[in-house]
């Protein structure tokens, strides 16, 4: 089930779905996500942290608001 | 060397001790520019390429500004850190101008991050800069079980790429050679939306077409991004090779680190050692010794030596009276101000290379939010603790205008730098000890807060989302460690040893005229009756005018630190000290805070904190009695 990143919890497998906007979409592109990826969160603290193999990236709240995902 | 130092504290080409070479470079001269992701070791690859120095640490944002160098193979230039070339963050903004002029492209991409750093790599491309690729700290990647096949890069990339370890100074014989032989290719691995704006003939006109084209509206940029990101995610699935990961202490810490309730107890705990280390040891031991040292033997001797050799009495008072240049200068700067600056640099550069900044700043985002900021903006706050013009120049990595004046402000009214972090820790240490200085913290907090408060509710714009890249926990380098140090305290005694003597000089002879007498006077219904001070402390406001640090100094002696009789209870020192940690800002960082923000910004920033400083001191002297009764 589809839900914003800024739900996940620490431990989860997001696999990044779609961006509800364009802007959110290019400013996580170039920070290395993208849709279609999958994502570990690491922690969720009020920023959310997920890496990626050897990067990792903290995203804050709002943003992470407009992420969503899928999670097992 | 400028009158002041350099406030880009060795990043520029008027700094000390030719950290940049001032030789012209010559009209041939190819411009090399050093480029790529934040945090990939590129000032380490300038450092090692060209012999100088510029800053090193581990957290993205290090470099705001360029350094150049000249070498044998051109001029060497290396730039703040870009995710890529759009209009984000003004340090983005730097590295993209440098780029309008540049011959030769470096492009260093992290091996630890290949996948996210070639993104800008195919931005360059995609712009048709003749292109080398490095790929560093391939160390840390062996460590954690990924591969690199170079050689297939090459070939896809069609572009020449050197693996590196620059800590080591390995593959800079390679990346040199190549130099030399100018052994840059502009690539036609081109993604289709751009082929046809593209400008073969002129690198300039060629990245403002593709810039424009990305900045034109969203969808052309997310069409642009997207095919992009597809070469890029394409290419690492070849040439990136993960073989599972070795059980790695460093990165469960920094795991840790993230947890709000260890991440907090480690920040007390730091926060707690540098009490011990300043307030205690420095200041109690190292500065007692050096100081009476002084004190006892160096004094009288240099008294009588000038009382020889010059009779006339306002040069006499000016070389060696009670202000003197040779007196209290010399023991002031080498006595205090050395010992507690060396320190607490050093604290600093600890904290820096290891990492542990962006994790704070990611435990800081909820409150900074708050104030109209986002985590990202600890990291000019705490580097304001060091210095404040070097905090207002990294306030460059912030998103917005916004976050930038704020964070400006914050640091122009209530961070104290380490100078004078210093002296009132070893103040309220001999007043209170840990608890004293814990709430001296927690009052610049709340003026903190305070300020950033107003200034969101007064300012328009929301703070930008936080997005910030955590470098893996690293043990810091032993040599960049003692060479950071080293240049900081060079950098300060070079910018502090020519103000002290110009205020020396100006205060001996205002005082010598009666000038400070009569200040004392004007100034007593704020000074006297207000704050609950002696008239004296209006020499203090004097010489915080110059530099906050040497009314933390006028503060030592009417705190009776100097074996001279102490003036002041303990309240009105706790006072005192918050008056003058919310004193205006010194002139080096005014002239940052001008340069960066306007005039109009910094006349109201330093009228502000003159105000906020008087308003604070008068609530403390009134409410805080009950701590010393
Ligand atoms: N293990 C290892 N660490 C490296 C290497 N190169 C750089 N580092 C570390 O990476 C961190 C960042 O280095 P910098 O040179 O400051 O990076 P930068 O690219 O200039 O960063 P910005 O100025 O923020 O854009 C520092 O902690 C370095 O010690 C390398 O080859 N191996
Ligand atoms: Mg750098």
């Amino acid at each position: 089930m589809q839900k914003p990143l800024s739900n996940a919890r620490k431990g989860d497998l997001c696999r990044i779905i779609r961006f509800k906007d364009t802007q959110s979409k290019t400013e996580t592109m170039r920070f290395g996500l993208s849709a279609g990826e999958t994502v570990k969160c690491i922690a969720n603290v009020g920023p959310i942290i997920v890496g990626k193999n050897l990067i990792t990236i903290a995203v804050g709240r709002n943003l992470a608001e407009k992420i969503y995902v899928e999670c097992e | 060397m400028s009158l002041f130092g350099c406030p880009c504290r060795g990043t520029c080409k008027d700094c000390m001790l030719g950290c940049a070479n001032v030789r012209k470079p010559e009209k041939n001269d190819l411009k090399i520019v050093l480029a790529g992701n934040p945090n990939v070791g590129k000032s380490v690859l300038f450092n090692a390429l060209s012999g100088f120095y510029t800053e090193i640490s581990n957290f993205p944002g290090t470099t705001v500004d360029i350094s150049r160098a000249n070498t044998e193979f051109g001029e060497l230039i290396d730039t703040p850190g870009a995710y890529s070339l759009g209009n984000y963050s003004d340090d983005e903004i730097v590295t993209r101008e440098i780029l309008k002029s540049a011959d030769i492209v470096v492009n260093v991409a992290g091996a630890l991050t290949l996948e996210r750093d070639l993104f800008l790599t195919q931005q360059l491309i995609d712009i048709g800069f003749p292109l080398i690729l490095v790929v560093n700290q391939v160390d840390e990647a062996r460590k954690n079980g990924v591969r690199i096949d170079c050689d297939l890069l090459q070939e896809d990339l069609g572009i020449r790429v050197i693996p590196c370890v620059a800590t080591e100074k390995k593959g800079i014989a390679e990346l040199t050679a190549a130099l030399y032989e100018k052994d840059a290719h502009i690539s036609n691995k081109i993604i289709p939306a751009v082929k046809e704006i593209r400008n073969t003939g002129n690198i300039t006109e060629s990245l403002l077409n593709v810039l424009d084209a990305e900045a034109k509206d969203c969808e052309t940029k997310d069409k642009i991004y997207s095919q992009r990101k597809e070469i890029v995610i394409e290419l690492s699935k070849k040439a990136v090779k993960h073989c599972g990961k070795n059980f790695d202490i460093l990165s469960i810490i920094g795991e840790l680190l993230l947890n709000p309730f260890i991440g907090g107890i480690a920040a007390l705990g730091l926060l707690y050692l540098l009490f011990q280390i300043l307030g205690v040891f420095i200041a109690g031991d190292v500065v007692d010794f050096i100081f009476n040292k002084l004190d006892s033997v160096y004094v009288p001797i240099i008294t009588k030596i000038v009382g020889k050799i010059v009779v006339f009495p306002l040069l006499n008072q000016i070389l060696a009276g009670e202000f003197g240049i040779l007196t209290m200068s010399v023991k002031i700067v080498f006595g205090v101000l050395l010992p507690l600056i060396s320190a607490f640099y050093l604290f600093m550069a600890l904290l820096e290379d290891s990492g542990y900044l962006p994790r704070l700043a990611v435990l800081a985002d909820n409150v900074l939010n708050k104030i109209g900021l986002n985590g990202r903006a600890v990291i000019p706050l705490i580097l304001g603790f060091g210095c404040g013009a070097l905090g207002t120049i990294t306030t460059r990595i912030l998103g917005s205008r916004k976050e930038r004046t704020i964070a400006t402000a914050i640091l122009g009214v209530t961070i104290p730098c380490a100078a004078q972090q210093g002296i009132i820790t070893a103040l309220l240490a001999a007043i209170g000890g840990f608890k004293v200085w814990l709430l001296y913290i927690f009052i610049i907090f709340v003026f903190i807060v305070l300020t950033g408060t107003v200034l969101n509710k007064l300012l328009k714009g929301q703070a930008t989302d936080l997005l910030i890249d955590l470098p893996p926990i690293r043990i810091p380098l032993f040599k960049n460690i003692v060479e950071k140090t080293f240049f900081r305290v060079w950098n300060f005694l070079a910018e502090a040893i020519p103000l002290f003597i110009i205020s020396s000089v100006m205060i001996s002879i205002l005082n010598f005229a009666g000038f400070l007498k009569w200040l004392q006077q004007a100034l007593a219904p704020i000074v006297v009756n207000l704050l609950h001070l002696p008239a004296q402390f209006s020499d203090v406001f004097v010489m915080g005018l110059i530099r906050r640090d040497f009314a933390s100094v006028g503060l030592l002696g009417m705190a009776g630190l100097e074996n001279s009789a102490r003036t002041l209870s303990d309240l009105q020192i706790l006072t005192a000290s918050i008056v003058v940690t919310l004193f205006v800002p010194c002139i080096a960082a005014l002239i940052v805070i001008f340069k960066e923000r306007g005039i109009k910004e910094a006349v109201i920033l330093w009228a502000g904190t003159f105000m906020i400083s008087v308003a604070a001191g008068a609530i403390v002297t009134r409410t805080m009695g009950f701590l010393f009764s």
